[in-house]
């Protein structure tokens, strides 16, 4: 019985070790795909996303003008996603792997599919694109905020 | 640190060091340890005129990890199962 109990202790031990191991494997890889932060970031890719959709979706009635607003939108939200990868690199590290660089890819595929969407926008739906770029701005800045550092 | 390496295409020395809380002198015994193994990758290189050292981690690293990853999870997993 004695035995037993030892052998169970270890095992738990093991169990209670392993899985400490594996949560700070976890912590260190959402650590080396997620930034620290600056104060600045979480506001400033807030406003370039919700401008992004919102500039997107403006839908003027002139061809041209609809253009600029759509490339307008294209580049405020390459410019967010600058911002972000750029403190990554400052903080000296470079590309993504894993599950990372498929969220990635899966936000890359809705920014198309809204830019195709926003090709046909017009005046009448333009308040959908700025609701839904206020929308998006918040939760950005949520999610975002979570990554600004403790330390100033 | 092969758990922070496998979140990106390479890293800064200086960055892998921070994130450990180590010595420039423990960080280093433990890259050359790993890149014995094929497991790390160390490229050395300059910005500017200032010296630096990217590490990033091999596929054998990477599946390395994935299967310490694996057993670690399923002595977990076990001991859950036995609880």
């Amino acid at each position: 019985l004695k035995f037993r109990k030892v052998h169970a202790n270890m095992a738990t031990m093991d169990a209670e070790q392993a899985r400490r191991d594996l949560d700070q494997a976890r912590q260190s890889y959402t650590d080396s795909v997620h930034p620290r932060l600056p104060q600045w970031a979480p506001p400033v890719c807030a406003v370039l996303v919700g401008a992004a959709i919102a500039l997107a979706g403006a839908g003027p009635t002139t061809g041209w003008l609809k253009l600029v607003t759509v490339i307008g939108g294209i580049l405020c939200a390459l410019a967010a996603a600058w911002v972000i990868l750029r403190i990554r690199a400052r903080q000296g590290l470079t590309g993504l792997r894993g599950p990372a660089r498929e969220k990635w890819r899966t936000v890359g595929i809705c920014c198309i599919a809204i830019v195709v969407s926003a090709l046909a926008s017009s005046p009448n739906t333009r308040w959908i694109y700025a609701g839904l770029g206020v929308v998006v701005a918040a939760y950005a800045w949520v999610s975002l905020q979570r990554q600004v550092r403790r330390d100033g | 640190m092969s758990a922070f390496l496998s979140g990106c295409d390479e890293a800064e020395f200086r960055a892998v060091q921070d994130y450990c809380s180590v010595s420039a002198s423990n960080l280093s015994k433990n890259v050359a340890a790993l890149e014995e193994l094929g497991y790390v990758l160390v490229r050395k290189g300059h910005v500017g005129k200032i010296p630096r050292t990217w590490l990033s981690l091999t596929n054998e690293g990477r599946k390395a990890l994935a299967n310490h990853l694996a057993a670690l999870q399923q002595i977990a997993d076990t001991a859950a199962r036995h609880a």
